[in-house]
This record gives structure tokens, sequence and C-alpha cells, in this order.
């Protein structure tokens, strides 16, 4: 019914393979750079592309008491990627990808402080799924139309 | 008359002098001046005219005597200067009448006075009381031959400025 | 005021300073008076400033300029002062004008019946006006009557303090008369960044009465400045705030404190307690060591829980460092990082000081050293990545959380970790990511209370090996793309042996948990082989998890996704809560989905099914607007258990729209479903234009456990441009 493996098309894997992640500043910079390479798959190979990324952290407040206490916190993780051909230095395809990962306010300090930290885990292994993903579909379909569409 | 004390002997010199008795004129040709006091005129060409009839010749010239020698009026042409202790006016012409003891000075004027200068198209002094009044050609701002000047008014207040 | 010329420097028009050049029709010299007369379209240049007039009479002796008709006066900065009549000093600096108005930068305008200019710094106007509303209609010709102005009989603008104040001033709204102040004031809107008055911040309560606190912005050097702000109140004794920032080559220091001497006081203002020195601090530093280490600490301690409340002390939660606290809550830490590449290194420690009214300082551990360390080898290791982890906490307690009785447990840790991972690409597309992660944990407990001795120390090695299988398939359509992903992990772990601190009455036994409270089974943690957020708690067993994915993209940016999965086990775990979804064989199904339909408009959506009737567990939506009209969003979350075991349902929604250019209507609503009653409500009615931004806005907080009634209040929130930050009133 139309529908062909994803990796099944020439080039697909191979080339997301040889994108090098800069990583970006900050712990949830490393993060979304070791998940990049995991969904990614990075190998040895040479580097095709150089990606760069420009991070936003905000934390919402959700669920206020009366008393300007909130029950609940929402950590948005967006992240703003770039995709640079290593041997033209042309930019190939820019993209934006906005998550939201919630979780409850633990009274005991340590807990809210571990379960911020695990959010960032989160949003970064979900940001660099999608980016992961919106980067094969980009790739297995290469433009016809002259002007590239950036995402 | 040119300086301010009237009474002052005016004297004339030049490398030419022509006299017209018919007009009771005198023009004197080349390096004119005129000096009276402390005031000099100086031009290419002095014209000075006298008042006809009543009274003798007098010294500068000894015009004929069916004219006075009492000054109607002088006119002075190219390369103008007029001289006087505080000032200094540079003209292309310059008419002094005598009768309003004024003199006017036309043509590009530029007139210093210390370190202040006054440009403009005709000035006109009153001789005895030193006023001057410089008009210009042309009318409107940025317009070229208006009277333009550049005082230093910090120097002239040198005395201490008004209470304020 | 124009910028004496530099010595020697010629200005723009080729003047030295001390050179006036005047160009006029006509000038006429009076030798006796030393008078100067010009007429016709006089215009004067004098030390970078520019005077136009009809006629200009210059007496050198007294050397006083008087300029009539038409008067101009163009500053070295571009303002302009009107007048019929102007009087100079022949520097053209101090004078007398009448039929005075002047155009400053920032588009503010000030007009008088006389103005006297007492020197370079100060400018005084008689009868003025001052507005920097528009004063004229769109057509530029027929006056309008300015937004806002204030008028008084004597305003006086000194540009060396860096204000403008008035006697008897009028502030007219809209032309009506809406204040009358004997005295007033306002920061100079010309000033740059100079030391001076920054605007008042106004307030009224029945605690503190009347409040008035007047900051006073002192520049110590171009890197460096100290603002001091008293607070003055009329029932209790004033408040002096500091302020001081310092930026150094490699990082920069902000430091805030603030000190009284006084009693307490309630909610009415009376005072109880002792009469003593109540003060607060919060600082902040962040320093560059060089490229890879950075090193920082914030401070933040107060004296009293309340007294940021009661002096409405501004912008006091706000995360200064990687540690944030929860709301009310203050966060002292240090720590030190360092990161490149293929690393991160992290090393801190924190105490809290909790300000909500149930805190106890001492149930709240001191936490450190908290280190983590994340370091991968640059090459491949069995063709597959290898990355090494490290992670110590230390958490000591004064008092147990159970009974005040007992010290607090405390607890340290350290962690070792060895992750390896392949993937490995068939061509017909199907992706298997083999993994192993091998861990070791030595802990080492004190104060124990439910065990047979306080403390305990034991090691643990935990292992879990699986892969992970994908095998998206696509489909092309005209201007979008589909994505189906079935996806699957298997995940196997030996037995593990839980850090047990405890035994409930029933012999079950009770395990250590400090990092992993907050645990939430959705789709971000599915796919991870140790659900849990943190070290305390390890997923053990053998289990499955599996889900399909759906996400379309379309060419032009919009994006849809939709996910269905869940998760299954060899055997019960219970290290998961019974209602964490996660403790039975099947686990309750996930659902996710979020979609950006358009731009400008995103929606997500995460929901937790009941593995047997698909009851909803857990719910939560989110919606989120913005477009030229306004800006919008919603929050929905239902939860039948949240982290503290109580039933939470919600709606949280807020937006504002601009029905037209000036007028808006913003809201914010929060509804505890549960009570079924409003928490709070606030509706708002905005006015914005030029020089003008006025909020007001209705807030309703209803019956919530146990409150005393409903309360209303209407705070009026006025922005006036130029005058600096707004000015409260409620």
């Amino acid at each position: 019914c139309g529908f062909t493996p994803l990796y099944g098309a020439p080039g697909v894997s191979s080339t997301l393979s040889a994108v090098q992640v800069n990583t970006p500043e900050g712990r949830v910079g490393q993060l979304i750079r070791e998940h990049l390479d995991d969904a990614l798959a990075r190998n040895s190979e040479p580097a095709k592309y150089r990606m760069d990324l420009q991070l936003s952290e905000q934390r919402f407040p959700r669920g206020v008491r009366v008393d300007n206490v909130a029950t609940r916190y929402e950590y948005v993780l967006t992240a703003v990627y770039t995709l640079v051909s290593t041997s033209t230095g042309a930019p190939a395809k820019t993209g934006r990808v906005r998550v939201e990962v919630t979780y409850d306010s633990a009274d005991q300090p340590y807990a809210s402080v571990a379960a911020q930290q695990d959010a960032q885990d989160r949003a970064a292994s979900e940001a660099a799924r999608r980016i992961q993903l919106e980067l094969a579909v980009w790739l297995s379909n290469p433009p016809k139309a002259p002007k590239t569409k950036a995402g | 008359q040119l300086a301010q004390n009237s009474d002052a002997p005016v004297d004339i010199t030049a490398d030419e002098l022509e006299v017209v008795n018919a007009q009771c004129l005198a023009v004197y040709r080349g390096g004119a001046e005129a000096l009276q006091d402390t005031v000099r005129l100086r031009a290419n060409v002095l014209k000075i005219y006298y008042k006809p009839g009543s009274g003798s010749a007098r010294a500068g010239g000894g015009v004929g005597s069916s004219c006075g020698n009492e000054l109607d009026r002088m006119e002075a042409q190219g390369d103008v200067y007029y001289v006087t202790p505080q000032q200094r006016v540079h003209g292309d012409a310059a008419v002094y009448q005598a009768e309003s003891t004024t003199i006017t000075i036309t043509g590009d004027v530029v007139a210093a006075r210390g370190q202040d200068v006054l440009k403009g198209s005709k000035l006109v002094i009153n001789t005895k009381t030193g006023d001057a009044q410089m008009q210009s050609g042309a009318k409107g701002r940025n317009k070229p031959g208006r009277v333009r000047t550049v005082l230093y008014p910090k120097s002239q207040a040198a005395a201490p400025a008004a209470p304020r | 005021q124009g910028k004496p010329m530099a010595q020697g420097a010629v200005s723009a028009d080729g003047l030295k300073p001390g050179e006036l050049y005047m160009e006029a029709d006509l000038v006429i010299r009076d030798d006796k008076t030393k008078v100067t007369t010009a007429k016709g379209q006089v215009e004067v240049r004098y030390e970078g400033r520019t005077l136009r007039a009809d006629e200009l009479v210059y007496d050198e002796a007294r050397g006083v300029m008087t300029a009539k008709g038409e008067v101009q006066v163009i500053a070295a900065d571009g303002s302009v002062e009107y007048a019929d009549q102007l009087v100079l000093d022949d520097a053209m600096k101090a004078g007398a004008a009448r039929g005075f108005s002047a155009r400053m930068p920032g588009d503010i305008k000030l007009a008088a019946a006389s103005a006297i200019r007492r020197n370079e710094n100060v400018n005084e106007l008689n009868r003025a006006i001052y507005t920097p509303c528009d004063i004229c209609a769109a057509d530029g010709t027929t006056p309008k009557t300015p937004t806002w102005s204030i008028q008084a009989e004597k305003v006086v603008q000194d540009h060396a303090h860096q204000v403008v104040y008035y006697r008897n001033a009028v502030i007219r709204i809209l032309g009506a008369p809406v204040l009358y102040l004997p005295v007033f004031w306002h920061p100079d809107p010309e000033a740059e960044r100079k030391s001076g008055f920054l605007p008042p911040k106004f307030g009224a309560s029945n605690r503190r009465g009347l409040s008035y606190e007047q900051p006073y912005l002192q520049v110590l050097s171009p890197s460096s400045d100290l603002t001091l702000s008293p607070q003055i109140n009329t029932k209790v004794n004033p408040l002096l705030n500091a302020h001081y920032r310092k930026r150094f080559y490699s990082g920069a220091l902000d430091a805030r404190v603030g000190y009284t001497h006084d009693t307490d006081f309630d909610g009415k203002g009376n005072p109880f307690g002792q009469d003593t020195s109540r003060s607060y601090v919060l600082a902040s530093g962040a320093f560059a060591i060089n490229d890879k280490w950075r090193w920082g600490f914030t401070a933040e301690r107060t004296s009293d829980d309340l007294l940021f409340d009661k002096y409405e002390v501004g912008d006091v939660y706000a995360a200064r460092g990687p540690f944030i606290a929860d709301d009310r809550r203050l966060i002292s830490q240090v720590y030190a990082t360092r990161q490149d590449q293929k690393s991160w290194f992290s090393a801190g420690a924190f105490t809290i000081q909790g300000l909500r009214p149930g805190d106890n300082d001492r149930t709240f551990p001191t936490v450190g050293p908290l280190i983590e360390g994340r370091w991968e080898p640059g090459t491949q290791i069995l063709n597959g990545r290898l990355r090494l982890l490290g992670s110590a906490v230390a958490l000591t307690r004064d008092q147990s959380t159970l009974n005040t009785a007992l010290p607090g447990i405390d607890s340290r840790r350290v962690t070792g970790e060895a992750d390896w991972r392949a993937t490995f690409t068939s061509t017909a597309g199907l992706r298997i990511s083999p993994y192993v992660n091998i861990r070791a944990d030595a802990y080492s407990l004190g104060d124990l209370s439910g065990m047979s001795s306080t403390s305990k120390s034991l090691a643990r090695g935990l292992a879990v090996a699986g892969a992970d299988i994908s095998f998206p398939l696509a489909r092309r359509f005209k201007t979008s793309t589909v994505v189906l992903e079935p996806v699957a992990q298997l995940a196997i772990s030996p037995k593990v042996k839980q850090v047990v601190v405890g035994y409930t009455a029933a012999k079950a036994p009770i395990f250590l948990n400090e990092d992993s409270i907050a645990f939430e089974f959705d789709e971000t943690n599915l796919f991870r082989a140790n659900k849990f957020p943190g070290y305390d708690l390890y997923e053990d067993g053998a289990r499955f998890n599996v889900a399909g994915r759906a996400s379309m993209f379309w060419d032009d940016g919009r994006r849809a996704s939709l996910l269905v999965g869940r998760s299954f086990r060899d055997s019960d775990d219970d290290a998961f809560t019974t209602t964490s979804g996660l403790s039975r064989k099947a686990s309750d199904w996930i659902v996710a989905a979020d979609a950006q339909p358009m731009r400008g408009v995103s929606f997500f959506t995460r929901a937790r099914l009941d593995a047997d009737d698909l009851s909803i567990q857990r719910a939560e939506a989110g919606a989120n607007v913005s477009v030229k009209r306004g800006s919008g969003y919603f929050r929905y979350l239902r939860n039948v258990a949240d982290a503290n075991g109580s039933k939470v349902e919600n709606l949280d929604l807020g937006g504002e729209l601009y029905l037209s250019k000036h007028w808006g209507v913003t809201a914010y609503g929060n509804r505890d479903l549960v009570q079924d009653a409003w928490v709070i409500r606030d509706l708002g009615v905005v006015y914005r234009d030029e020089c003008t931004r006025i909020d007001v806005i209705y807030r309703r907080e209803d019956t919530v456990i146990g409150r005393l009634g409903p309360t209303e209040s209407i705070a009026v929130r006025l922005t006036l441009a130029t005058l600096g930050g707004p000015m409260y009133a409620n």
C-alpha cells in the first residue's frame, strides 16, 4: 500500500551516521548531543554534515495553588538545528523542535532537583528522536523542486 | 570729514589729478588716498565733488573760483578701503555724503573689527556716530550674498558678565 | 543642553569653540551702545547649537542676546526648543524664553508660558505641560489632546541629577485632571547610564500603610554599579535594599541585600514579636576559569519566611544557578563544571531554605557533594559506542520527615556505570540497536529508624542488556510524508537488591527513595531501560516495551504524531508503586500525541489508560496559540494519584486578545475540578497606545481547602512612557 522502509531508501542511514553534532553548552547540551549520536547511529566515518544547535530551556509552573505554589512543572526544551555540509560549508537544512515534558513538584528538594535533571534527559532524548526522524524523512525524499524547503 | 571730529584737515594724495571745473569735480587716480586725522579712505579712483560757489579756493588743489571749497560728496571706485582705528572695511565702491556724514560701501563688502568679521553686499556707516548698517542683496536663509559675520563673544565680554 | 565642545575640536560646521557665526538679511551695528541687530531669517551657530529667529539683538556689553519671532534652538543631540521670544547669554546657554516649547529625544514634548535656563544643567519652566504622547492627530495638523500629560506651575529639568521635578502638578488623562500632587518628580528621560534616580514604586496596604521606594543608581565604574533603594513605609520602619552588580573579565556578580530593624507584623499591620534586625540576601556569581571550566555560586537567605511578601520585594524566585528550587524556596549552592565535546563533569552542593508555611528546614537535607561525570572515548569499541558515567551524592538531614524526634536519614551513594550501544541497519530498513549497561552502587546510610541498627552500608551490582528494534515505513504524499514506526525494546536484568530502609506494618520492605519520588510512566520513559528518574530504585526482571508511532511531516513545516504503547514484564516488580501503572506484568496503556496543525498553534496530549478497563489513570492536554491579534494557552491535568497519592484534576488557561489597535482583554483562570471551584480568576482590560499602557485586572480567589471566603481585588497598573516602571495601586 505504498509504504516503503524509511531506512531502506538509498543513503538515508549512511548519511545520518555521517552527521557530526557539535555539543552545545550546558548539561542539556551534552545530553542532547549524546542522544543525537545514538539516534543518528553516529559511527567513525568522516563527517558529511555538521549540526549546530541553539537550545533554550524554560520552566513553567502549572496548577498554581492560591498560595502561589505550583503543584506541577512543565519543562520546555526548544532546539533549533542547522545542518551544514562539511564539503561546501553551505547550510543544507534547518529546523526547530519544541518538546514539553511535565513532572510533579516533589516536596523534598533533592527529589525535585533530581526530577528537573531527569526532565532535561527525557526532553533531550525526545528532541533528538524528532530531529533524527525529520532528517531521515528529508533524506528519504530529496526535494525535486530546486528550492530546498527549510523544515 | 571722514573722522568723527570733522574739523581736522583732509589730506588727499594720488598719482594723478584731473580737475573738471564745470562739475566742481576733482578726480584723483592711481592709489588715491584721503586722510583725515586717523581715518583713511583709499581707492583706485577718488572723485571729490565740491558744492558750487560761496567761498575761496582752499588747499587740496585749488579748484576754480566758481566752486566753493565745501565738500558735497566723495566717490571711490575700485579696491576701496575705509580704515578707522576700530575697523577696516573693504569693498568695490564707496560714496561719502557730506550732508548726512554717511559713507556707503557696496559690492562684496568685508568689515573687520578686531577678530569679528562682517560680510555683506552694502554697508552704510554714519561717520559721526559710528553706527553701521550692513544690508544684503539676497533675502532668505542660505542665499549667497546674505550678510554673514563671525563674532567672538567670549573675548568681547572680557568684563565680568552682567550679573544673572 | 548641548554637549560642551572638546577644546579645540572643530564642530561639524567648521566653527572653532568661541566662534559665533551669524547670518541674516540685514545687520545693524551701533558702536556707541555696542549693540548688533540682525534682521531677516537670522541663523546663528555657536558651540554646536543653532538658533534661528526673525530678529536677533546682541548686546555685547551686557553679553545678552535677545531673539524674537519663531525662535528655534536646535541642540547638538537634535532636541529642539521653540519660543516666541528668547533671551540668552552670549554663550547661548543660560537664558529666559516666553511661549517656550521643546521636542526632546524619545518624542517628549515640553511647553511652558515662560522658561529660564539657569545654566547648562537646569531648565526652569513656568506654567508648563509635559507629555510624550502625540499632540497632533494622524493628519499632523489638527491638534489632539494627549492621552496623558502632566501640567504644573513650575517644572525644573535638572540634567546634573537626572531628574525632572514639578511643583503643584496635575496629571491629566485624556484631558481630565486625575491627580493633583504638590510635589512630584521622575527620572530625566534623556539620561544615559549615569548615576541618578530611577522610577519610584508606590504602594499602599493595610500591612505597611503607604509605602514609597525610591531607587538611586550610583555608577561606580564602567563595569559595576550600586542601586540603593530605601522603602519608606508609614506604619513600619523603612527597609533599605541595595543591589550591587559587577562584571569581571571572566564572569559577573549580582548581589541584592535588604535590611530593616523592626518588630514582625501580621496581615493587618499590628506588630508582634521582638524588635530585631531582619534581612535578606539574594546573590549569585558565575565565572569562567577557562574555555572548559566554569564555577559559580548562589546565596539566597532570609531571616523571616514571609519577609519578601510583607515588604513586597520583587523578583525573588529566579533560576540563579544550575540547581533550581521549587516555588517559595531559596537555594544556596556552589558548583563547578567542566565540559568539552565528549565529556561533562559537574560537582556542586546546595542547601534549601523553605518559605512555605509548613516547611521545616531541618527535614531538608544538605545536599553535597553532588557529582556527575560523563565521558566517551573518541574511538568505537566493538563497533559500538561506550560511555562511562559516574555519580555520587551525600544527603545529611537534621530531622526525620516522619518523626520529628528522630534525626533524618543520612545517605551517601557512589555509582559507576558503563553503557555500550551499537546500531545495525539492514538494507531492508530494519534497525537493531543492542546495548549493555552495567552499574555498581555503594551506599552508606546513617540515622535509620526502621531497621535493627541505625547505620547500614551495602554495595550492589546492576546490569541490563537488550536491544532496541524499529522498522519505520514511509509513504510520500503530494505535500507531506507519513511514517509508520513499529518500535520495540527488549531489556533483561538480573534480580536487583533494592536498598531497604525499613518495613511497613505488613512487613513489606520500604525502599530508600530520595531521587525517584516524582516518577510518572509516560511516552518519554517507555523506552528507557531503567525507567526510574534517579539511582535509588532500579527496574529489574525481563521486560518488553512495545509501541506503534505514526508521524506526519508536511513540507511547509507542519507536524503531527501519535504513539500507542505498553510494557510487558515477566514478573511483578514491587519497586513500582501500585498506582504507577507498571507494577503488574502487563502495564497500563500509554497514548501520546502532539501536533502543529498551523503556524502559531500547537497541541500536545498524553494519557495512561488502565490495563484492564482503559479508564484514564492520568491524562494531560495542552495547547498554545499565538497569532497576530493575541496569544493564549490552556493546560488540563487529571491524575488518579499524584506523587503524594492524592487525586488531582485542574484546568489552567490564560490569554491576551487585542480587539482593536488600542484595546485588549487579558484573562487567566485556574479551576480545581476536584473541588469544582475556580481557584484564581483574573480578568483584565488593557488600553495601550504610543505612550501609555493601562491594565485593569480584576482578580477573584475562591474558597479552596478552608480559606476564609472568596477575596476579590482590582489592581490598576498604569505604565506611562518615559516615567519608567509601572505604578501599582490596588
